[in-house]
């Protein structure tokens, strides 16, 4: 298994480089102007600002070498410097990566713990009213445009209701727990301030109920299907036959033979949400990867784009590892090679 | 100055979503919060806090409380140059030597004396950065610091708009010893050997109202009270801006009272608060001067009668009071009305009345019957209140019943600028938001930088406002912008004036002097609770 686990790590190393080489030429074709986007329009006509500027960030040397010199600082774990705010990427992502970390892992663990359920008693008690409320909410939850249902979940119960807490990560003026991971719930944790990670919490339920409602609907629709297709198997039938426990028989036997798909299908949502989800982020003043992307992307920020896109990929792999190793544990009969 | 924007329609969502569940009426204000403000703005837009590098309309708003600058204007009345750390000046007749002399007491936030060593260091360190400001440092040719209260700018031509350019955020005044510590530079080289940058992201060193207490990026900006602060002490202790991007949730916090006051509405939200109990809504002219540019270029656009028929066939009313619902007013020239040489009065004898006979009439001499041709604009922008979306479609309707067909073809922000100024675009609705606020930041339209765009040159406005730039006395250039604003307002120049949106703010009645101010979006110090 350990074997296992570095040979694909060393697959990764491919998939980056070619991830690296993709973005950058591929933003280099773009029709936007990069020099007059970060200088404006009245800059741009000094020829010596720009010259300045080019020479600042190496635009005055050939693609392929620009390309090279990344890749060169990339190998000693420099990222490069933002054009926006002067400051490395990596500082950037560091603020970034933990926020929108955060934000997914809370979300998916609602969603996974909510869908596994919801699926099972669906596909147990086919046709009852459960199964008819779980396929709608799972197909309102794949339907549902996110940044409407970001906008009217905060009307409704921040400003209607008044059981939410504003959009942000914490309440104003409070201060943010001196960064270990970057993860306010974590770093409140580990630093013993508890009037920080209970504002943290109730800061984070509304954006990740937002993502989740997402997520709930494919993990429900997997969950269930799979569990019709394996309480079909005979070896569930045996089980029941030999008198085991209605409980017995769909949690032990048949739910963890049904997890395979819905591992499969978490990991890559997980992967998504671990991208950035713009609107949530835009919506709740969430300053994710997401947003940095967003905003980077539109002030032809490449260093930071670039950076984004590393991240994402990286982010990829791992949970892609991840699922492998998770699905081993759901099927021991599925063995590396 | 720099300003980006995309907004989502989300403003008639929650339009929708809450005239379905209703209004849960007014709230209590958050009990404590007598000497602590709150503000919501969207301020995604701020690259850097170092003065020397920001030009963004956020980072202005996040440097004003910071910094003292050697004047100030305030608004409503932009045109009178008041003194902030200067308390006199003089100009000399050709406009090139500026003689200031310091107030007396002002100290930073340290309490270290504010000197002419500081303004020399600041200037020169902003010019030799070489950001995207930095331009407007250009004309320095030296700073010379006579005696610790004089200090003396030596300018290398003629320029008479340099005072009101002290205005400008990357002239903010800098304690020249901490910045120095961190690595400032003010020589030539700056822009590669001064590394002082990274300081500004969790520090201030200026002499300004307040002190930065703390500013994470897309999340907060928390000032503190400068109690050194040589002017009248700010009413607010500690003033809390919080980063929420979308307008119309803006607009729930505040019904909320989670904040005391919400920035830069959009139209929607500035029609859903009207009325709205315990909320002011205070209304100031923005920045933004919105016209057509027709690029004479191409047909129909190179018949300068066809240009001239445009000019009628718009229902300008229509779009103050449909479009922007009173939000704005109409110009007809590219200045904010108000400036030295466009008083009100000329602004409103230089605007085209909609005159659909007149219009058709002039199409006929044209000789074009039907015409078609793109238009493009930057999609999803909101200019302060306008919804720049719905105000191209208005145009297009109203010039499509003169037999001119505009096929609309709106881009992302960052791909417009550069087609913008490759002069591709046919049609274009565009906007000009000054970096200071003296008239000759207007003369874009003639001096190079935009007209060019459009395939056109006027050599007579051009020679009035080079003349206006190098004349010191007030009145000449007066007369000089004048006539600039009425060679714009021909019926052969190739813009169509359209409208100064303004700027929306939404405030809790028990907040006074809130003001929105052009450059600097809201003069915080001034504010307190009645």
């Amino acid at each position: 298994m350990g074997r296992y686990i570095f040979r694909r790590a060393l697959l990764a190393v491919p998939t980056l480089v070619g991830l690296t080489i993709v973005t950058f030429f591929v933003s280099h074709l773009l029709p936007a102007d990069m020099v007059l986007v970060n200088l404006g329009d009245q800059a741009v006509r000094s020829p010596e600002l720009v010259a300045a500027f080019k020479h600042r960030w190496g635009l005055d040397r050939p693609l392929l070498v620009q390309y090279l010199v990344y890749a060169g600082n990339l190998l000693r774990g420099n990222l490069g410097t933002s054009i926006a705010t002067h400051r490395p990427v990596l500082a950037e992502l560091a603020l970034s990566l933990p926020a929108t970390m955060e934000l997914a892992t809370a979300a998916m663990a609602g969603a996974v713990a909510a869908g596994v359920v919801l699926g099972v008693l669906a596909a147990v008690l086919r046709d009852s009213k459960v199964d008819v409320f779980a396929r709608g909410l799972s197909a309102v939850g794949v339907a549902i445009p996110t940044f409407w249902f970001a906008i009217l979940l905060l009307a409704l119960v921040y400003f209607q209701l008044g059981w939410a807490p504003p959009p942000g990560r914490l309440s104003a003026g409070l201060a943010p727990p001196e960064p270990i991971t970057g993860m306010y719930l974590v770093d409140s944790l580990l630093r013993g301030q508890v009037d920080v990670l209970v504002d943290a919490l109730r800061h984070i339920v509304l954006p990740a109920i937002v993502i989740a409602m997402v997520c709930l609907g494919y993990v429900t629709r997997i969950t269930r299907a799979s569990m019709i297709e394996t309480l079909a198997e005979d070896y569930v039938r045996t089980a029941s036959a030999k008198g085991l426990t209605a409980w017995a028989v769909i949690v032990r036997h048949a739910l963890r033979n049904s997890l395979i798909p819905v591992i499969t299908i978490g990991g890559t949502l997980y992967a998504q949400v671990m991208s950035g989800t713009v609107m949530a982020e835009t919506i709740y003043s969430w300053p994710g990867i997401g947003r940095y992307a967003f905003t980077s992307a539109g002030s032809m920020d490449f260093p930071a784009v670039m950076g984004v896109a590393l991240v994402v990929g990286a982010v990829y792999v791992a949970v892609d590892l991840c699922v492998d190793v998770l699905v081993v544990w759901a099927n021991p009969r599925v063995r590396y090679r | 100055m720099r300003w980006t924007s995309r907004a989502w329609p989300v403003g008639v969502v929650v339009a929708v979503a809450l005239s379905v569940i209703g209004d849960p009426g007014p709230r209590a204000t958050g009990g404590a919060r007598t000497d602590v403000l709150v503000i919501a703005k969207d301020i995604s837009d701020i690259r850097s806090p170092d003065p020397a590098k920001a030009y963004e309309v956020s980072s202005a708003f996040l440097l004003y409380p910071l910094y003292s600058r050697l004047i100030r204007q305030e608004a409503p009345d932009y045109g009178k140059i008041r003194s902030d750390l200067a308390e006199s000046w003089t100009v000399s007749p050709d406009a090139k030597t500026y003689t200031f002399t310091l107030r007396k007491g002002a100290a930073f936030a340290g309490g270290k004396p504010v000197t002419s060593e500081d303004v020399r260091f600041s200037l020169l360190r902003m010019k030799y950065s070489k950001g995207p400001g930095g331009f407007l440092a250009d004309p320095i040719q030296s700073v010379e610091a006579v005696d610790p209260a004089t200090v003396r700018v030596t300018l290398s031509g003629p320029d008479a708009t340099f005072l009101a350019a002290l205005a400008a955020q990357g002239f903010s005044i800098l304690d020249s010893k901490t910045i120095r510590e961190q690595g400032g530079v003010d020589t030539v080289g700056a822009d590669t050997l001064d590394k002082a940058e990274s300081w500004f992201f969790a520090h201030s060193a200026g002499s300004g109202p307040y002190t930065l207490g703390r500013f994470t990026r897309e999340s907060e900006i928390v000032y503190q009270r400068n109690d050194q602060y040589f002017g009248p002490t700010p009413f607010f202790r500690q003033v809390i801006v919080r980063h929420v991007k979308d307008a119309s949730a803006r607009g729930l916090l505040l019904r909320r009272g989670d904040v005391d006051v919400a920035l830069d509405l959009g139209v929607d939200q500035a029609t859903g608060l009207r009325g709205a109990s315990r909320i002011d809504l205070v209304e100031g002219p923005s920045a933004f001067t919105v016209y057509i540019g027709l690029n004479t270029g191409v047909p129909p656009w190179n018949n300068p009668k066809v240009r001239a028929a445009a000019k009628y066939a718009i229902d300008y009313d229509g779009i103050v009071s449909a479009i922007m619902r009173g939000h704005g007013l109409r110009i007809g020239s590219i200045m904010m009305p108000g400036m030295l040489g466009f008083p009100g009065s000329l602004n409103t004898a230089l605007l085209y009345p909609h005159d659909a006979a007149k219009a058709s009439a002039l199409m006929k001499e044209a000789g074009v019957t039907r015409a078609s041709v793109a238009f493009t604009w930057p999609s999803g922008a909101y200019y302060a209140t306008l919804p720049v979306d719905r105000l191209a479609q208005k145009l297009r309707a109203d010039l499509s019943l003169i037999g001119i067909d505009l096929q609309l073809q709106p881009v992302q922000e960052s791909v417009f600028l550069p087609y913008f100024r490759a002069g591709k675009p046919q049609t274009i609705l565009a906007y000009w938001f000054p970096d200071f606020l003296d008239p000759d930041n207007w003369t874009i339209l003639v001096n190079g930088l935009i007209n060019r765009r459009f395939h056109w040159q006027s050599p007579e406005a051009l020679k009035v406002v080079t003349e206006a730039k190098a004349t010191a006395d007030a009145q000449r250039r007066e007369a000089l912008y004048e006539q600039y604003n009425r060679m714009l307002a021909a019926p052969d120049a190739p813009y169509i004036f359209l409208v100064q949106p303004a700027n929306v703010i939404a405030a809790r009645d028990d907040l006074a002097n809130v003001r929105y101010h052009s450059l600097y979006s809201l003069e915080i110090d001034a504010l307190r609770r009645k």
